[in-house]
């Protein structure tokens, strides 16, 4: 009989293996898996890793190891305590006096512990020697930036190495917070860890040293996105064409501030472009390429970034007039992504016309887009649309953004939803809510 | 690496006609399989449908970059779904006509997998077999929360399905991908042979026919048909080998 092999399957969308014990062991430990995973064996059932009690009963090897990192770790604590406040072990020969003085001290550390803001709490979760996972949570509840920013300075190495499975999931919101608090880097964590398994629509690194270089060796390109109306094919462009709508409403597991790893490129990509004045290099080749308006470049380049880390974010609104006609392409999604009624919608719209088959039909795409939110703020309007539209708007609009790939299906469900349901907003965001439950489109730092 | 693909299809034993489709291209790393339901031809029809305008998409498609297939592969299948609907719609006749999907891309080293409905796709690798899709019926969607039983009719049935292309105009599809390795077989059927046959039964006759892979559609529909063949069978097999 061959050795035992298994597969792992993650969301109904990436199949890992066939891989044998030792390979499951290796990938759970460099978290390529997690317990929110399925795994299988030969001609047996899928079981998810976090399903304790079928696992234990289907495939209790991997029960034991997937599980076994806590156990362990907590007795060992347990230990410590012993060794360093009675500074013996404990004996397994007690008399009745004995055991009676050892509860009563025990009573006392645990009063001791959950007096000390629920240090107990750290036996179930997230283990590192001197920082508890629940004080950094404290902290960056409580907006205690500079406090967690030097303990993950001081700790951030023990926090890489001393916790494995899911007890470096528990960190992994903030570990990914203070490396895009920073510069999107950590020395000895690939930018793969960081990312994690979004859909692959995106870049791989967005350290600002990536982004940097991204956006560097475009520099020519930029005047065929912002003059010439031509959907450029590069990830700079992709970026700058994501809807900050479309990142906002969807919640990721594993990310706290920012809240999605999109969320966090466009922020390191909006860091790039605050710190490009100082980056002489780059200035240079902005200058020989663009001359005298290289300013309008920079600036219009920045304005979108600041506007998309604006709706995604939180981060500060960027002075923009919206009531002037746009000159360039970007401020004009910008202009569409920032309305709430269909009347600014359409002016958006009409001062995008023109320029190639390829630009309008985007365009198109982009009003259709963008009309779920005034459908659901600008009701009266929406439903007076109910009468100029007809199922044909989606063959326009289908399941992802032809541009940038991303998945709009919920956003599509909604459309559909609203036409079905005669503009009904609440009975069409029901039915989205139960069909994408990961999705929101409620969700804005707009309103 | 390469992939070499054997296929076949057959009405089975109690069947008048094959609403089963398959199409497959070694050279284009391309194989589909689609199992059609309703009416007496509207099935047949759903499936060939559904086969065809994955296939000619995919044909028509400039080159596709990795990022790029996923949304490919929805979109192909979308629009296969409402031009299912929309025949349907159009002529009574093929009113309600539904089908199953199973498509298998293999991209260099990749292998993109869309799959609507209770066809399934296996993964066979060193006499280990694994059904790597979800069957979309009623009972895989209550075990997964996604459906509550008070939600459906009294006489509901387990294996009824909750996804197929013609149901509704907007079709949800899983699109698995998977880096693909030599030694591989990957097994797409139609639920006529492995209601049939068990899988460790498959499993023992993929290892038996290992290394004649055109001979594998035919044994595994053999053996459906022996116990019964109640259903048409359509079986292809995706071998992956060193260059």
């Amino acid at each position: 009989m061959a050795r035992k092999l298994y597969l792992v399957r993650r969301n109904l969308e990436t199949i890992y293996g066939p891989m044998n014990f030792d390979e499951f062991k290796d990938g759970f430990e460099h978290m390529e898996f997690g317990l929110q995973d399925e795994i299988a064996s030969h001609c047996s059932k899928w079981v998810f890793l976090e399903n304790t009690r079928l696992l234990k009963r289907k495939y209790p090897e991997i029960h034991e190891y997937v599980y076994q990192n806590l156990r362990t770790w907590s007795d060992g604590l347990q230990n410590k305590i012993y060794d360093t406040r009675h500074n013996r072990p404990p004996s397994p020969k007690k008399s009745k006096r004995t055991l009676i003085l050892l509860v009563l001290t025990l009573a006392a550390l645990g009063g001791f512990f959950i007096h000390k803001e629920g240090l107990l709490e750290d036996l179930q979760v997230g283990r590192s020697r001197s920082f508890s996972i629940n004080e950094a949570n404290r902290l960056l509840k409580e907006d205690k930036i500079a406090a967690l920013e030097e303990k993950m300075k001081v700790n951030i190495q023990d926090i890489l190495t001393s916790n494995k499975g899911s007890d470096l999931y528990a960190w992994l919101p903030i570990i990914r917070w203070y490396a895009y608090h920073q510069d999107g880097e950590l020395t000895g964590v690939p930018p793969q860890f960081l990312k994690g398994t979004v859909d692959e629509v995106s870049p791989d690194d967005c350290s600002m040293a990536s982004l940097r270089d991204l956006f560097f060796d475009s520099v020519p390109q930029w005047r065929d996105l912002l003059i010439r109306r031509q959907l450029v094919d590069g990830e700079w462009a992709r970026l700058l064409a994501w809807d900050p709508h479309w990142i906002k409403r969807r919640m990721q597991a594993g990310w706290v501030k920012p809240e999605s790893y999109l969320g966090a490129c466009v922020y390191m990509g909006l860091k790039v472009f605050y710190s490009i004045a100082s980056d002489q290099e780059f200035m240079a080749r902005i200058q020989s390429v663009y001359k005298d308006s290289s300013n309008f470049f920079i600036v219009t380049i920045r304005n979108r970034l600041s506007w998309l880390s604006y709706i995604i974010n939180g981060t500060s609104k960027p002075n923009l007039n919206f009531d002037k006609r746009q000159t360039d392409l970007i401020s004009i999604w910008s202009c569409m992504e920032n309305s709430l009624k269909v009347s600014e919608l359409n002016k958006c719209y009409e001062f995008g016309g023109g320029r190639g088959a390829e630009w309008k039909s985007y365009t198109d795409y982009r009003y259709l887009f963008n009309l779920v939110k005034p459908l659901m703020f600008d009701e009266q309007t929406g439903r007076t649309l109910l009468s100029q539209f007809d199922d044909r708007i989606f063959s326009v609009i289908k399941n992802s953004d032809p541009y940038t790939k991303l998945d709009i299906r919920a956003e599509v469900s909604f459309l559909r939803q609203y036409f079905k349901e005669k503009g009904d907003v609440y009975k069409s965001l029901q039915r989205v809510r139960v069909e994408f439950i990961d999705v929101d489109l409620t969700r804005s730092y707009q309103w | 690496m390469r992939v070499l693909m054997a296929g076949a299809t057959n009405k089975g034993r109690t069947r008048k006609t094959n609403q089963d489709s398959i199409f497959f291209d070694q050279q284009m790393g391309v194989g589909i399989v689609a199992d059609g339901i309703g009416g007496r031809k509207g099935g047949e029809v759903a499936s060939s449908m559904a086969v065809s305008h994955v296939r000619n998409a995919i044909k028509n498609s400039r080159l596709i970059r990795h990022e790029e297939v996923r949304p490919f592969m929805i979109n192909a299948v979308d629009n296969a779904n409402l031009a299912i609907i929309a025949r349907g719609e159009h002529d009574p006749t093929f009113a309600g006509m539904g089908t199953t999907l199973e498509s298998l891309l293999f991209l260099n080293d990749r292998l993109y997998l869309a799959h609507v409905g209770d066809s399934r796709t296996y993964l066979y690798f060193n006499a280990n077999l694994w059904q790597i899709t979800l069957d979309h019926n009623v009972q895989n969607f209550l075990e997964r929360g996604w459906l509550k039983s008070g939600s459906l009719p009294q006489d509901w049935k387990g294996q009824a399905l909750v996804r197929a292309l013609g149901l509704s105009g907007h079709c949800e599809i899983d699109v698995y991908h998977k880096n693909i390795k030599p030694g591989e077989i990957y097994i797409t059927a139609s639920d006529g042979l492995f209601d049939m046959v068990s899988d460790h039964e498959i499993c023992h006759l993929v290892k038996s026919y290992f290394n004649d892979l055109k001979k594998i559609p035919e044994i595994l529909i053999n053996e459906a048909n022996r116990k019964g063949g109640r259903d048409n069978i359509t079986v292809l097999v995706c071998k992956v080998v060193e260059d």
